[in-house]
């Protein structure tokens, strides 16, 4: 359609009504289909930055009944012991982790990033290139 | 060589050493998985000669758990090894020699200064009968952690340790 408007106008033909109400249409329903998308991208933005908070309490809290937050502060307290057995220790560290609950926050942190990322694009002056 | 095969050449490697890291993580996974594993079976298959009860099953009472450190309450103390509860509520026997170093605070202890009722941190390496043997013991005061992690009593119904 903008294709017919552009022969028209070199051909110095004035566009046809029904082409000039077809392209506003079309314009119009970009624009709202753009600002669902914008709209989409927020909430879930939202959402998924409720979910890496609520995430990181499940997290921490499931941490802390397992033993391997006080193997972890060993190091602090025995560092040469935990130097002397540092395989035991690091072994005794990655099987006390909560994997479930830590693999659920690092993929809702994932996936918040990215959307923030997608986000802020949106508001950053894109750059004026001078040379063409 | 033109711009589009160093292009191809780099996407291809870029390709494999994603591929490696990924099968190098995979691997690493399954090897920690297998040490616990392994432990979890043999504390099962050895639990009933050394509690009592019937014997139990890999994975049993809650899946797998770690058998190269732990950290519980001390509701036994025997000659050369302690009876450890830990948060999940497996009983663990940890087994001491002259390697094992105990500490407290910042001072040195023997085996007889440890009461039952301490709470413990143990690193060690586990045994093929499913007990850890202790390289580092470090003892804490009762009400240094928060007290409802460390239930008094245990939650699942096992058999109670011989007098």
């Amino acid at each position: 359609m903008k294709i017919d408007k552009l022969l028209c106008e070199l051909q110095n033909v004035p566009v046809p009504p029904q082409l000039e109400t077809k392209l506003l249409t079309a314009f119009k329903r970009q624009q709202r289909w753009l600002k669902f998308k914008q709209t989409t991208v927020a909430l879930a933005t939202l959402i998924t930055f409720y979910l890496t908070v609520f995430s990181f309490t499940l997290f921490t809290a499931d941490w802390q009944q397992t033993a391997s937050s006080q193997i972890l502060k060993l190091a602090f307290t025995d560092p040469v012991q935990v130097k002397n057995s540092l395989s035991n220790w690091l072994l005794a560290v990655l099987e006390s982790v909560p994997l479930t609950s830590l693999t659920f926050f690092m993929g809702t942190v994932f996936f918040f990033l990215m959307l923030l990322s997608n986000l802020l694009k949106k508001f950053t002056l894109k750059k004026v290139n001078l040379y063409g | 060589m033109d711009k589009q095969q160093a292009h191809l050449i780099r996407g291809i490697l870029i390709g494999l050493g994603v591929a490696f890291s990924v099968l190098l993580i995979f691997a690493f996974g399954v090897f920690v998985g297998e040490q616990k594993a392994r432990f979890s079976y043999r504390w099962g298959e050895s639990y009933h000669r050394f509690f009592g009860g019937p014997p139990l099953g890999p994975g049993r009472p809650r899946g797998f758990f770690s058998g190269h450190g732990t950290a519980g309450v001390l509701v036994k103390k025997e000659k050369a090894r302690l009876i450890i509860r830990s948060p999940d509520n497996i009983e663990r026997i940890i087994l001491i020699d002259k390697d094992t170093f105990i500490v407290k605070g910042r001072e040195r202890l023997n085996l007889e200064d440890i009461k039952e009722g301490d709470r413990l941190v143990v690193i060690g390496e586990p045994n093929n009968k499913g007990q850890v043997k202790a390289r580092l013991i470090r003892v804490f005061a009762k009400g240094l952690w928060k007290e409802s992690m460390w239930r008094e009593k245990p939650l699942h119904s096992l058999p109670s340790l011989p007098l």
